[in-house]
């Protein structure tokens, strides 16, 4: 038998066209040395772990090994899980651990660990508590295998738990925090001082890979201006920091963009109805309402309000992504008909329709999560995912259990292809510089992505 | 027989007294060692490598808040759903005298030596109880569930108040910095209350809990305590007997309100944090099951049932989980390997609250008095009781005949 040429079969065991008992036995014929063919096997078993299409975002290039021989590192998350938060907080552990298993647990030759705090209690339903916000972050500082922390969901937990870890020098990504003061100054939408008193040290140690408010505030008024082609918006908001935020950059950039700003208030998010408060700001005649809030502050019933005595043909609803779940649609139900939605980044459904590894995650989310084949996972989810593959390709590239090396080479990421298949690099403040605003609309009872905003 | 002879009145007063003194050695005696075992946690957590020091910090805040909330219902007996409001004004006196981020601070309002954490605890105590003594004043006629209602509505009122005054209070974004104590040193040890000294913010929050605790305990045995206890048991006969009964229900407000301005201060300057949504009607409500679990109107009941309520809230089902999953493991059963345990802590809560209210109505340690009320079946008095009645029903009857 004619000997075989080497690096053919190098080919045909990468394309997964014979077995790896059948690349040993015919290298071997072919006369391969035992070492390179144990290299040539290690390298296989590593692109093996990439095997889940949703794994090979990233920085493009960046390898993986399996290799866990260096010891171990651990990963702590800190969110709330339980009660109110049930199911956000538990899809984005899902979309982490997934990510870990994805990567084989190991990262840079450590097997990697996670464990997910909880930072709710049941004394506030489940919502996020200063208390365990400073302790679960101190068990973190404290851990010395602890490499990265990720989290928080809430972005008042995250002022709190962020001057922690930048004394500790330990590198803090976040899935969900959207506040700008945490890292950036905005002016309308960020308090004096911010965002320097976060970080004692003056490095810089936290980043985020979802946009922030301002960022969706601003796309959201720039959208209704010149694509919607609307001019007088009346403002409402939940009175939470999150709501209030997102609702004033949208009133700033809409008035400096031309628009008329015939109001920007709070509601009361335990009211019975809104009938009375619509029927005013129907007087005042605006031709868009723009509500800055969650979907948990009664939103829903607003939109019902507001339907009563404004159609959808004349006054637009618009509202940020804290109302991007089916809960909002079921809660307003024909009034939620044709309402717009502003959302860093990509539905579930377009992330499908895109194909590649984005479909490839929400494929597996849903199996995970036993949601069926239409069910939509948390949208924030896909972040939670994206922000561990940040940390795993750091420590990858560290190739070390040092806090600095890691936190250097988070910090450092640059090209970051998402599930979505645009890319990002980490700016100097700890966001991404290309933060895509995702359009979606509600269409026939199901949101609906529309396009991007900005 | 002996033991039915009538003991001598100075026998008994002297062996009544002598009981008493060593009752009250043996509790002192108690409560130094479970003193000196609180004290002790940061070096065992050290040790053992727990990590659990955070929590332990937190849940004695909650024991303050319960001391403190067990003075309005468990020693006056006035229904309070209110408590988060005076939680609330005691953390934002310590947030609006210390934050840079404070209006009065920005306007020059607050002079400098009041900038710092331990004026502003004080000046906090005293600030909630004045805003215990203004809710008080309305509810003077008002009892049981209209008195609950009132209480209700005030503490509504002052999350909502501290959320929509944004010019003031910072409105949704809080303040945050708050003012902590600066570094000072005892016996050569250094106290320092960086978010990462948590040794010393334990001690710090326990060493406020002891002085609460020694206060608390003299007001209660106290002519004001007995007040109290006159006006819970029966408002009619109290006032009958000349208990005025405006003082009594203002103070019991009023001392309440201010044990929860220490924990509020504490809480601020220890979380570093404000925020209206760590005040809202859930935080009554859990402090009041504290109370009511604990046992109303016994102190070291009430000091268990936050211990306990908080352990399980912030420790046990978290350190629960590993061991139940490795069982889940050793006997092959899915549903245990992978369960986290975390995710049941609301219905283990309302269980533990249903079961105990079923099968021990009065709470795990009340008060004796309390106990009785429950157990009416129990309240045995004692032969030596009805032997003394008899006789001195016995020595005060006129013999027959004898007036005339």
């Amino acid at each position: 038998m004619a000997r075989e040429s080497i690096a053919g079969l190098i080919a045909q065991l990468h394309q997964s066209k014979i077995t790896r008992r059948e690349f040993t036995q015919r290298a071997a014929v072919a006369g391969l040395s035992a070492g390179l063919v144990g290299n040539v096997l290690a390298v296989h078993a590593a692109k093996a772990q990439d095997l889940p299409e949703a794994a090979t975002i990233g920085i493009p290039g960046t390898p993986h090994t399996t290799d866990t021989s260096k010891g171990t590192i651990k990963l702590y998350s800190s969110w709330p899980f339980t009660g109110a938060m049930e199911r956000i907080g538990g899809h984005a552990i899902e979309a982490t651990y997934m990510c870990l298993e994805d990567f084989g647990n190991a990262a840079g030759g450590f097997a990697i660990e996670y464990e997910p705090l909880d930072e709710g209690i049941a004394a506030n339903e489940g919502r996020w508590d200063p208390g365990k916000a400073t302790e679960n972050a101190n068990r973190a500082i404290n851990d010395e295998s602890c490499m990265a922390y990720l989290g928080t969901y809430n972005s008042g937990s995250a002022a709190i738990s962020v001057p922690l870890t930048n004394v500790a020098g330990l590198a803090q990504i976040s899935f969900a925090n959207t506040y700008p003061g945490l890292t950036t100054s905005f002016e309308g939408a960020t308090e004096e001082g911010e965002p320097d008193l976060y970080y004692p040290t003056g490095t810089r140690n936290y980043m985020r890979v979802c946009p922030a408010d301002h960022v969706q505030g601003d796309a959201g008024a720039r959208w209704a201006i010149h694509e919607n082609g609307r001019s007088k918006a009346y403002i409402l908001h939940d009175n939470s920091l999150y709501g209030k935020g997102v609702a004033n950059v949208f009133a700033l950039i809409f008035a400096q963009e031309g628009g008329e700003v015939l109001g920007n208030d709070g509601y009361d998010p335990r009211a019975s109805d809104y009938q009375s408060l619509m029927t005013s700001i129907a007087d005042a005649g605006p031709d868009i309402i723009y509500v800055g809030a969650t979907v948990d502050n009664n939103a829903a019933k607003l939109l019902q309000d507001m339907r009563g005595v404004m159609s959808a043909d004349d006054v637009t609803f618009l509202g940020p992504d804290g109302l991007n779940t089916d809960t909002f649609v079921q809660g307003a139900a024909d009034a939620a008909e044709g309402a717009w939605i502003t959302f860093g980044g990509f539905s579930a459904d377009a992330l499908v329709e895109l194909g590649g590894p984005g479909a490839d995650y929400v494929a597996r989310i849903r199996e995970r999560l036993d949601l069926g084949e239409t069910g939509q996972p948390d949208s924030y989810a896909v972040y939670a995912y994206e922000s561990m593959v940040v940390v795993l390709q750091a420590i990858e590239r560290a190739g070390a259990a040092d806090r600095t090396a890691i936190l250097d080479q988070m910090f450092g990421t640059e090209g970051f292809v998402t599930l979505a298949g645009t890319t990002w690099s980490f700016n100097d403040e700890g966001d991404i510089d290309n933060p895509v605003i995702g359009l979606i609309r509600v269409v026939d009872g199901v949101l609906t992505f529309q396009g991007t905003a900005n | 027989m002996a033991s039915s002879m009538p003991t001598a009145p100075g026998e008994l007063a002297s062996g009544s007294i002598l009981q008493r003194i060593m009752s009250g050695r043996q509790e002192n005696l108690l409560l130094c060692l479970a003193i000196s075992v609180f004290a002790l946690y940061p070096l065992v957590d050290e040790l053992f490598d727990i990590g659990r020091l955070g929590s332990m910090g937190s849940i004695m805040i909650y024991v303050l808040l319960a001391m403190g909330l067990n003075i309005v219902v468990g020693y006056a007996g006035l229904l309070d759903l209110g408590y988060a409001a005076f939680f609330a004004i005691g953390a934002y006196t310590m947030g609006l005298l210390t934050s840079p981020k404070s209006f009065f601070i920005k306007e020059g309002y607050v002079p400098e030596w009041l900038q710092h954490f331990w004026p502003a605890l004080a000046v906090s105590w005293v600030v909630a109880a004045i805003f215990g003594v203004l809710l008080g004043a309305p509810t003077l006629r008002l009892r049981g569930d209209y008195l609950a209602i009132v209480t209700l509505g005030f503490g509504e009122i002052v999350p909502n108040f501290f959320l929509n005054a944004e010019k003031i209070t910072n409105g949704t974004l809080g303040l945050n910095p708050v003012g902590k104590p600066s570094t000072f040193t005892i016996f050569g040890h250094k106290f320092a209350f960086a978010p990462t000294d948590q040794d010393n913010w334990y001690w710090l929050i326990l060493a406020i809990c002891v002085l609460s605790l020694f206060m608390i305990r003299r007001f209660y045995n106290s002519r004001l305590g007995r007040t109290w206890q006159a006006v819970r048991e029966d408002e009619i006969a109290a006032a009958s007997m000349g208990v005025n009964l405006v003082r009594t229900k203002l103070w019991a407000f009023a001392l309440g309100a201010s044990f929860a301005g220490f924990a509020g201060s504490l809480s601020a300057a220890y979380f570093q944090y404000v925020h209206p949504a760590n005040f809202e009607f859930i935080v009554s409500i859990t402090i009041l099951s504290m109370v009511v679990l604990g046992g109303i109107g016994n102190i070291y009941g009430v000091i268990a049932g936050a211990l306990l309520i908080g352990f399980f809230d912030r420790i046990l089902t978290e350190e629960l989980t590993p061991p139940l999953n490795s069982l889940g493991d050793a006997l092959s059963i899915d549903f245990l390997a992978n369960h986290n345990l975390t995710q049941d802590k609301f219905l283990i809560f309302g269980l533990a609250l249903v079961l105990t209210m079923l099968l021990r109505p009065e709470g795990l340690f009340p008060s004796a008095r309390r106990k009785a009320e429950f157990h009416p079946e129990e309240d045995k008095i004692s032969e030596h009781e009805q032997q003394q009645m008899y006789d001195i029903r016995e020595m005060d009857e006129p013999a027959v005949g004898e007036r005339a």
